[in-house]
C-alpha cells in the first residue's frame, strides 16, 4: 500500500515530484546542518509565515499560465494594506468585528480593481504584461505613499491584530486562509471550465480564440485573481505587522516569481499546476529560514536565493525547448 | 554516373520508436532525386542527419568520395549541403542584399577598421540574383518582396555558398501555380549547372514531371528507388501508404437541400476582398477555388470575425447576424478549420484530449459554479478520438506537437467534431498531409454532409474541389468571379476563371 501512493505520483504526471523530493532532502540536511532547524517550533513558524507568500505565487500562477506576468502585486499588497487601515481606523463602524469586515470586503475590492485595470490594458490595447504591471507597480505604490503622506498607520482594532494569532479548532487562522486558498485556486485551475479556457488561452490565443473561447475575459480574469491574492495576502501581513503601511511587500516580488519559477510553471504560459506552486514556495521558504539560521547576512541569502531561481529559470527554458523539438 | 551522396545503413531511434531502419539512399551526381512518403515515413529524420541536426544512431555516409558525419549544420554546409525549407527564412526588415550576404559581407579596411564594401555587395548581389532570374534590386527591404521572391532570395542565398547538393523541402506549399513555374525553371537552370538535387514532396505530379530518379519511403524503410519513367501515380501511392487506395475520394451522391444556413451577400473587408455574395444549403459543400491571394482565407476570417468587415451582411439560418464572432459561431455550432494548423488550430504543448475537449465545454458545466462532469466530457472526448482515427499512443499523454501533419489535422477536426457542427469551414484542410490522411479527411467530410451537414471547402487543388463539392465559387482578385454547380463542372473554364485578369496584372 505504501508503495503504491508515490507511483501514482508519478503516474498521473506530476512533473514536481522530484522538487519534492529536493525539499525532502534540503529539509533532512538542514536539520543536522542549521542550528534549531529541525525543531516543532521554527517547522511550526517556517509553515506559518510562509502563508502570505503562498497566496500571492497562487495568484501569480494564474497570470503566468496564462502567458502574462504581475510585478504591480506588490503596490496590490501597498495600496490595500494602506485602504484597510484607513477604513479601520475610520471609525464608521463602531463594532470591531464588524469594522475588520468591512475592511477586508474593502481590501478585496482594490486588489480586484487594480487586477482589473491590469487586465484591460494587457488584453484591450494589447501592451506587453511585463510593461502594463511595471508601470501600475510605480502608480498604486505612488497612490499608497501619497495617501498616507508616507506614514504608516497604527492603532488597528483588536479583532483584526489578534486574527493572525487566532485559531480555528486549534489550526491558526493563517493556515488556514492558505490552504483554503490553495483549494480555491486548485478547484477553479483543474475542475472548472474557466481552468480549461486559461491553459488554452496561455499555450495559443489565437487557437483559443478561434474556438470561442471568451479569451480576453479569461485573461482579465488571472490579472484579477493576482490581486485578490495582493489583497488576501496583504489582509496577513498587515495584522501580523499591526500596521498599514505603503511600503508593504515591496522587497517580496522575486520570491513571488521565484516561488511560481521553482514549481515548474512555464515562463511562455500554457502550463503549471497550483500544487507545483505550493511546493515551490515551501523550498524557497525553507531555503530563507535556514540560510537565516546559518547566521548569513541578508545580502547573501539574497544571492543564494537569486542563484536558485535562476538555476530554476534555467531548467524551465530547457523544458520549453525539449516540448518544442521532439 | 557516380554517386555524389550515399547513406549505407542508416537508423535512428528516438526512444523506443525506430523512426530509420537500415535506411540505403543514394544520389548520383547532377541528377534531382524525388523523395516521397507519408507523413511519418522519415523523411524529415532523414533530412536533418543528412543537414548536421540529428546524428544517426547507426550506418554511415559518403559524401563527394569521403565519409561523411557531420556534427552540426555548419559542417554540412561546408562539405557543400544545403536546404531550402518549406517555412522561409529571411529576416525581413534587412534588404535582400543583406540577407544574401549575411555570413559573409565583403568588407575593405579604412584605416585598419574593417568596413563593409557596400558598392561590392551590391554587385555581388545582383550577379546572384541574375542568376536565380529576380528582377528587383539588392536594396529592396524582404518585406516588401512576395513569398515566392522571397524563396528566389532563399536560393539565391544557397547558391552563394556553392554547393554540390540542394535539398528541397515542400518548395511549392505556398507558391502560386505561376510562381511555381518559375520555380521550376529555376531548377532546370541549377541542373544545367552541375548541381544535384533532392527534392520532398506530396505533390506526386511535381515529383513525377521533376525528378531523375524516385526514391519512396515508408516506416523509415527505401521501399524502392528507380529511374522516374518507371513510376506511375496510382503505383506510387500504393508504394507510400503500403495498401492500395481503393478511391481517393468518397462518392458524393447526396442532393443538398434547399434551407438557407449561411447566405453572405456583398461582404467586403475593405482591403482583401469586395462585394463577395453566396449561399449555402444544409447539406452542400461549396467549394472556394482561387489562386493564394484571391482572398478567399480572408473572406471565410471575416465571416468568423476574425478580421472586422467593413461593409455587407451574413444571414445565419434566415438571422441577420450584425456582430460576428468566434463565440457566437461556435454558439451556433459552426466549425472554422484554419488554414495554419499549428498557429491557429492547436495548442502543440497540450494532450490531444486537451485539444479536442476545448470547443463545446459549455455542454459540460455542472451549474452553479462552472465545474466541468469531467467523466462525461472525457467519454465524449474518446468517442471523437476514435472517430476520427488519430494515430496516437495515448491521448491523455500524448502532446498533440508530436503527431504527424496528418494526424495534427484529424485532431483539429475532431475538436469541432465535438461540437457537432452545422456547419464546417474547411481552408485548405489537406494541406502538407500525405495521402492516407487525405483520404480518411474527404471521407469525413463526406460522411458529415450526409448527416445534413453544410461544408465550405477552400482549396486551390481543383480535382479535389471537382470530386467533393456541389457547387464552386471561383474568387480573382479578391471578387468572386465564377459560381458554377456540379453538373456545369469544368476543370478548364473554373481555372481560366481563376486566372483571367492575372494576366493583365503582371508582378511588378
Amino acid at each position: 500500500m505504501t508503495v503504491s501512493i508515490p507511483k501514482r505520483f508519478f503516474k498521473s504526471g506530476f512533473k514536481a515530484a522530484p522538487l519534492f523530493l529536493v525539499c525532502v532532502l534540503y529539509y533532512v540536511i538542514m536539520a543536522f546542518v542549521a542550528p534549531g532547524f529541525f525543531s516543532a517550533n521554527n517547522s511550526w513558524n517556517l509553515l506559518f509565515n510562509m502563508m502570505p507568500l503562498l497566496i500571492l505565487a497562487l495568484g501569480q500562477t494564474f497570470v503566468m499560465i496564462g502567458g502574462g506576468i504581475d510585478l504591480s502585486v506588490t503596490s496590490s499588497i501597498a495600496l490595500t494594506s494602506v485602504v484597510g487601515a484607513l477604513v479601520m481606523t475610520s471609525g464608521i463602524v463602531s463594532n470591531p468585528i464588524g469594522i475588520t469586515v468591512l475592511a477586508l470586503l474593502v481590501m478585496i475590492g482594490v486588489g480586484g480593481a487594480i487586477g482589473l485595470v491590469n487586465g484591460v490594458a494587457v488584453t484591450r490595447f494589447k501592451m506587453p504584461p511585463f510593461m502594463v504591471t511595471l508601470v501600475t507597480m510605480m502608480f498604486f505604490s505612488g497612490i499608497a505613499i501619497w495617501l498616507t503622506a508616507s506614514q504608516s498607520i497604527h492603532d488597528l482594532p483588536e479583532p483584526f491584530v489578534n486574527f493572525s494569532y487566532n485559531t480555528v479548532l486549534g489550526i491558526p487562522n493563517p493556515l488556514l486562509a492558505g490552504v483554503g486558498v490553495t483549494l480555491c485556486c486548485w478547484l477553479l485551475a483543474q475542475k472548472t471550465i474557466y481552468g480549461r479556457w486559461m491553459f488554452a488561452v496561455g499555450a495559443n490565443p489565437k487557437a483559443a480564440q478561434i474556438s470561442g473561447v471568451p479569451y480576453q475575459q479569461t485573461l482579465v480574469i488571472t490579472y484579477m485573481i493576482s490581486g485578490l491574492c495582493g489583497a488576501l495576502a496583504s489582509f496577513l501581513y498587515t495584522s501580523r505587522l499591526e500596521t498599514g503601511s505603503p511600503v508593504m511587500g515591496q522587497y517580496v516580488l522575486l520570491d513571488i516569481i521565484g516561488a511560481v519559477v521553482i514549481g515548474g510553471t512555464s515562463l511562455f504560459g500554457g502550463s503549471g499546476k497550483m500544487i507545483w506552486t505550493v511546493i515551490g514556495t515551501l523550498f524557497l521558504v525553507m531555503l530563507d529560514n535556514s540560510l537565516n539560521l546559518l547566521g548569513l547576512s541578508f545580502f547573501v541569502i539574497m544571492i543564494c536565493k537569486g542563484l536558485v531561481i535562476l538555476i530554476a529559470a534555467l531548467l524551465n527554458v530547457a523544458a520549453a525547448r525539449k516540448a518544442k523539438t521532439t | 554516373m557516380t554517386d555524389l551522396l550515399r547513406c549505407e545503413k542508416i537508423e535512428k531511434s528516438f526512444g523506443d520508436t525506430l523512426v530509420l531502419h537500415q535506411l540505403e539512399l543514394t544520389v548520383r551526381k547532377n541528377e534531382l532525386l524525388g523523395l516521397v512518403g507519408e507523413n511519418g515515413a522519415g523523411k524529415s529524420t532523414l533530412m536533418n542527419i543528412l543537414g548536421g541536426i540529428l546524428p544517426p544512431n547507426k550506418g554511415a555516409m559518403l559524401f563527394d568520395g569521403q565519409a561523411y558525419a557531420p556534427k552540426n549544420a555548419l559542417e554540412a554546409t561546408q562539405a557543400g549541403i544545403a536546404f531550402i525549407h518549406q517555412e522561409l527564412n529571411v529576416l525581413n526588415h534587412l534588404t535582400v542584399q543583406e540577407n544574401l550576404f549575411l555570413t559573409s559581407m565583403p568588407t575593405k579596411s579604412l584605416i585598419g577598421v574593417r568596413l563593409i564594401d557596400w558598392k561590392q555587395l551590391e554587385q555581388k548581389a545582383v550577379a546572384i540574383l541574375n542568376q536565380v532570374g529576380l528582377q528587383c534590386s539588392p536594396k529592396t527591404k524582404m518585406k516588401d518582396l512576395g513569398p515566392a521572391e522571397k524563396q528566389l532570395v532563399e536560393i539565391a542565398k544557397v547558391l552563394t555558398l556553392a554547393p554540390k547538393l540542394i535539398i528541397f523541402d515542400e518548395p511549392t506549399t505556398s507558391l502560386t501555380l505561376k510562381e511555381r513555374e518559375t520555380l521550376f525553371q529555376l531548377i532546370a537552370t541549377l541542373r544545367q549547372q552541375e548541381i544535384s538535387m533532392i527534392y520532398i514532396s506530396h505533390n506526386l505530379d511535381d515529383i513525377l514531371q521533376l525528378s531523375d530518379r524516385i526514391a519512396v519511403l515508408r516506416d523509415g524503410q527505401l521501399i524502392s528507388q528507380r529511374a522516374a519513367h518507371t513510376y506511375q501515380k496510382e503505383s506510387m501511392i500504393q508504394e507510400m501508404i503500403g495498401r492500395k487506395v481503393s478511391a481517393l475520394f468518397p462518392d458524393r451522391h447526396t442532393v443538398p437541400s434547399t434551407n438557407s444556413l449561411l447566405k453572405v451577400e456583398d461582404l467586403s473587408d475593405g482591403v482583401n476582398f469586395e462585394k463577395v455574395s453566396f449561399e449555402l444549403h444544409q447539406g452542400e459543400v461549396l467549394g472556394f477555388y482561387g489562386l493564394m491571394g484571391a482572398g478567399r482565407t480572408e473572406v471565410m476570417q471575416t465571416i468568423y470575425g476574425l478580421t472586422p468587415k467593413k461593409a455587407g451582411a451574413v444571414y445565419w439560418k434566415g438571422d441577420l447576424k450584425k456582430r460576428l464572432s468566434p463565440r457566437l459561431w461556435v454558439a451556433q455550432k459552426a466549425a472554422f478549420l484554419t488554414e495554419d494548423r499549428r498557429a491557429e488550430g492547436l495548442m502543440l504543448d497540450h494532450s490531444i484530449a486537451q485539444n479536442i475537449g476545448l470547443v463545446g465545454l459549455r455542454k459540460w458545466i455542472k451549474k452553479p459554479f462552472g465545474l466541468l462532469k469531467t467523466s462525461l466530457l472525457s467519454a465524449a472526448v474518446t468517442d471523437v478520438f476514435k472517430r476520427t482515427n488519430i494515430k496516437a499512443a495515448n491521448m491523455d499523454r500524448q502532446e498533440v506537437g508530436t503527431l504527424s501533419g496528418g494526424n495534427q489535422q484529424k485532431a483539429v477536426i475532431a475538436k469541432w467534431l465535438m461540437l457537432q457542427p452545422a456547419l464546417f469551414i474547411l481552408d485548405e484542410p489537406t494541406k502538407g498531409i500525405d495521402v492516407g490522411a487525405k483520404q480518411e479527411i474527404y471521407q469525413q467530410v463526406s460522411s458529415l454532409v450526409d448527416q445534413g451537414m453544410g461544408v465550405i471547402f477552400v482549396s486551390s487543388e481543383i480535382e479535389v474541389l471537382l470530386a467533393m463539392c456541389d457547387r464552386i465559387l471561383v474568387m480573382n482578385q479578391g471578387r468572386v468571379a465564377a459560381n458554377v454547380t456540379r453538373a456545369d463542372f469544368n476543370k478548364q473554364s473554373l481555372v481560366d476563371a481563376a486566372f483571367h485578369q492575372t494576366e493583365t496584372n503582371t508582378v511588378p
